[in-house]
Order: structure tokens, then C-alpha cells, then sequence
């Protein structure tokens, strides 16, 4: 499983009625799936978790898609 | 002897099925544990027990829909016997739509007893029998087991028959029909008025910004756990805004049960409780809030956070608009309302200056109280929001 379908993965314990075929990558993904504030920090602290990553505050509003989280991970961890 | 019986989930809801079992008889139960799981209209959720004891009997199979207040189960204490036989026949399953409720009362309505046909046999059955019925939507009634004493197992389950015609496409959901039964009724019962009232997000952004830089991602506080904060805290001084109005009169509540309405992707929404508000922190309604919201769209709701709230709040987020106009949801008597965090002009001594800003809202029932002591509310609201750090 590459890093991006675990992060796919991930999103989907968070927002199980979420179809990940569906999902496109490079696409934002809190307007593409209708997720609210609270679904999105959820899913940024077990992204966290799990890959051992401190995501700092400050990038927050750089995460936007599924390509930027692998990118993200990638490169601080 | 205790029994444990059909919960309501507010005025809309008049029945229930019950979907698993997730104890035996002879299984000691403490109050709070999860004991069965229930299917409603709106949600699936988990079912607690309100009392400590042990499993007397169970008393409605599998896969039945029965009326709200039906008794699911017995308890009996350590020290009671064991009863040989139900002493009470379960309520038929609902067959035809359920007459209107007039009067629930939360937590749960207890009906008069049901006349109905002797019991029928409890259905053993495997979790992987069970798990797959649900999964294709048939019932354990009927289904001849092969297992061990007749148990169903999971090669006993299988689809149902393809149906001769499709269902009518586009009839209203279940989730539809049920808020258009609880909102139908507010906007027939409750005389509604509403408030609002402009405040300054200043200093609630910056305490956050400054008590989120310290904080790993996992503990960081979102603006919406602190208004919830806000809301309960000012509660306190305003009871009238907190609880039910229940047969002509309003009862107000000693606990604060805040439910949060929640848009559920799948179409509708949902109203569950974070229970004891006022009596949490902040971070702890974080977490609280953060795991309701996990729960509630994986449909694993407890019925007391789906039964007991006393009064809701609903925030539009981020990507909402600046207003929100709630409706209140009986029997509850008020709801409070806050619109997206936008950036407004503000005056500032002489000054007019950005200042981000969020508009609060309050409906509330003009049976049980008025537009000034709603505007105080507000106004209490806008004052514990300027001082975050003592919330």
C-alpha cells in the first residue's frame, strides 16, 4: 500500500460514509467531500499519530489534498 | 427487577428495532455499559443499561420493531431469583404507523402495556449471522438455524428474494421524514422568537492561536468547542432556556446536555449530547466533541446522548454563512445558533477596525420565557467570549 492510499485509508476511519474511489487526489478534499472543521483535525492528528509526524499549526492551511499530505509526510517524518 | 426499554430519541421517534443483543442472560450488567444496538429512523445506536444488575431475560427478538417505552429487557439484582418465564409478553411489532406521541417525556416514555400475542422464541443466533443480516437487510424471524440447538449461523443467512417491483425512487428518506415530523411540530407548538447579537471573535481567536501554539495537532482546540463552552457556562444563569416543556408545563433541567447538531453527509442531520457540559473544560469538550462527530458518522451514538439533550447548538463552520435562524427541537424550549467566523468592520474607541466576528442566535419558546431575558443570555454570551482564558 503506497502513502497516499494509507492516508486515503485513514480518511475514510475518520469519515467512513466516504467513498474512496471516489476521491480524487489532487482535488481539495474538505470542499470535494463536504468534510466540516472538526472531521479535519481529526484527520490531521491520526495522520499524525500514525506516522509519527508533528504537523505544526503553521501548515495547517497548506494540507489541503490528499497529494499534499503524502508530500507532507514524505518529506518530515 | 429493572427493566430496559425502547429509548426515544425526541418527539419524532415512536419506534425502534432492535438489531443485536450484545449480552446474555445471567450477564452482569453495570449502568452505562452498551447491552444491545438499536435502529431508528434517524440513527443506529448503541443501547445502555440505566441500572446495575444481572440479565433476567430478554424479551424481543431480533430484527423487531416495537413502540418506544417497550421493555427490551429484565434486570434482577445479585441477591433476587431468576424468573422462570416473562412476566410481561412483549409488545407486538409494529406493523402499521404508530399513532402521533402528544407527550414524550425524555429520557424515555414508558407506555402502558401492550396486549399482544404470547412471546415468540428468542432466535439464537451467531454475531457473524447477525452482522451479515444486517448487512443485507433481512430479519433472523423465519430463518431455520443450523447451528448448535438451532442456532442461526452465518450460512443460514441469506439474500432476500429479488422484490417484483423497486422501491419508489424518489420517496423521502426515513432520516427525511423523521426531521420533518420533529420540525413540523416545533414550528406548530413552539411560538418561536429570535435574537441575535454580533460578537467580537478578537480575543477568543488569539487565546486560541496562542494556547494552540504550544499544543501538538492532537490536542489543538477549535473556536466551535469554545463556544460550546461559552454556552454552557452561561446557562448556568439561565434556566429557563434549559430543559423540556412536556404536558402544558416546562421542566426546567439540573444538568446542562448540550446537544451539537451534526450534517451528516449521507443526507440530514443529527443532535447528539455531550452530557454534563457546564461541569467540562474546554479540552474536554474538544475531545468530546471530536469523538461525537467520529461516532456519529460511523453510527455508533449511545441512546443517552441521543435521548437527554436540553437545549442544542448549532455552528454553520467555517464554510457557512453569517446567520442562522435555528429551529428549536421538542421538547427542548431553546436552541442557540452561531454563523460562520467572518471578518467584520468594528468599532474600536474612535476607530473603525476589521475584527473577526460571529453572530449568535437564540430561538426560544415564548411559553416559557421572553426576548429580555433572551437578550441577557446573549449578552452573557459576548462577555464570557471577550475574558477565553477564565472559560
Amino acid at each position: 500500500m503506497t502513502l497516499s492510499d494509507q492516508i486515503l485509508a485513514t480518511l475514510c476511519k475518520i469519515a467512513p460514509d466516504v467513498d474512496p474511489t471516489s476521491v480524487d487526489r489532487a482535488r481539495p478534499l474538505v470542499d470535494q467531500l463536504d468534510l466540516d472543521s472538526i472531521d479535519y483535525l481529526t484527520f490531521l492528528a491520526a495522520l499524525g499519530k500514525e506516522h509519527t509526524v508533528a504537523i505544526r499549526e503553521v501548515d495547517i492551511p497548506k494540507l489541503r489534498t490528499i497529494d499534499d499530505l503524502t508530500h507532507y509526510i514524505e518529506s518530515h517524518r | 427487577m429493572r427493566e430496559i426499554r425502547m429509548p426515544s430519541l425526541g418527539a419524532d421517534m415512536d419506534a425502534g428495532t432492535l438489531l443485536e443483543w450484545k449480552v446474555a442472560v445471567g450477564d452482569k450488567v453495570a449502568r452505562g455499559d452498551v447491552v444491545g444496538l438499536v435502529e431508528t429512523e434517524k440513527a443506529t445506536m448503541e443501547l445502555e443499561s440505566f441500572a446495575d444488575g444481572i440479565v433476567d431475560a430478554l424479551l424481543v427478538e431480533l430484527g423487531a420493531k416495537v413502540p418506544v417505552g417497550t421493555v427490551l429487557a429484565r434486570l434482577r439484582d445479585a441477591g433476587e431469583t431468576a424468573l422462570a418465564a416473562p412476566v410481561t409478553a412483549p409488545a407486538p411489532p409494529v406493523t402499521a404507523p404508530v399513532p402521533p406521541v402528544t407527550a414524550p417525556a425524555p429520557p424515555a416514555r414508558v407506555l402502558p402495556p401492550v396486549p399482544g400475542p404470547p412471546p415468540p422464541a428468542l432466535v439464537r443466533s451467531s454475531p457473524a449471522a447477525r452482522k451479515r443480516a444486517r448487512e443485507l437487510g433481512v430479519s433472523l424471524t423465519g430463518v431455520s438455524g443450523t447451528g448448535p440447538h438451532g442456532a442461526i449461523v452465518l450460512r443460514d443467512v441469506v439474500p432476500p428474494a429479488p422484490r417484483a417491483a423497486p422501491p419508489a425512487p424518489r420517496a423521502p428518506t426515513s432520516m427525511r421524514q423523521a426531521i420533518a415530523l420533529a420540525m413540523s411540530r416545533s414550528k406548530r407548538e413552539i411560538p418561536h422568537f429570535y435574537l441575535a447579537h454580533t460578537i467580537s471573535m478578537k480575543h477568543a481567536l488569539a487565546w486560541l492561536t496562542e494556547v494552540n501554539s504550544t499544543r501538538t495537532i492532537q490536542h489543538r482546540i477549535l473556536p466551535g468547542a469554545l463556544l460550546l463552552r461559552a454556552v454552557a457556562v452561561a446557562l448556568r444563569d439561565f434556566p429557563e432556556l434549559n430543559g423540556f416543556y412536556i404536558d402544558d408545563e416546562f421542566r426546567p433541567s439540573e444538568e446542562v446536555h448540550l446537544a451539537t447538531a451534526i450534517s451528516l453527509r449521507t443526507g440530514g442531520l443529527i443532535a447528539p449530547a455531550i452530557l454534563d457540559a457546564d461541569e467540562k473544560p474546554v479540552d474536554q469538550l474538544m475531545e468530546e466533541l471530536q469523538d461525537l462527530v467520529v461516532r456519529a458518522r460511523g453510527g455508533h451514538l449511545k441512546s443517552s446522548e441521543l435521548t437527554s439533550a436540553t437545549i442544542t447548538v448549532t455552528s454553520l463552520g467555517d464554510r457557512g454563512c453569517e446567520t442562522v435562524f435555528p429551529v428549536i427541537a421538542p421538547p427542548q424550549v431553546a436552541i442557540v445558533g452561531f454563523g460562520a467566523v467572518l471578518e467584520r468592520p468594528w468599532v474600536e474607541g474612535t476607530a473603525v477596525v476589521p475584527h473577526p466576528t460571529v453572530v449568535a442566535t437564540l430561538a426560544a419558546d415564548h411559553r416559557v420565557c421572553d426576548g429580555h431575558r433572551g437578550g441577557l443570555f446573549l449578552a452573557t454570551l459576548d462577555r464570557l467570549l471577550q475574558e477565553p482564558a477564565k472559560l
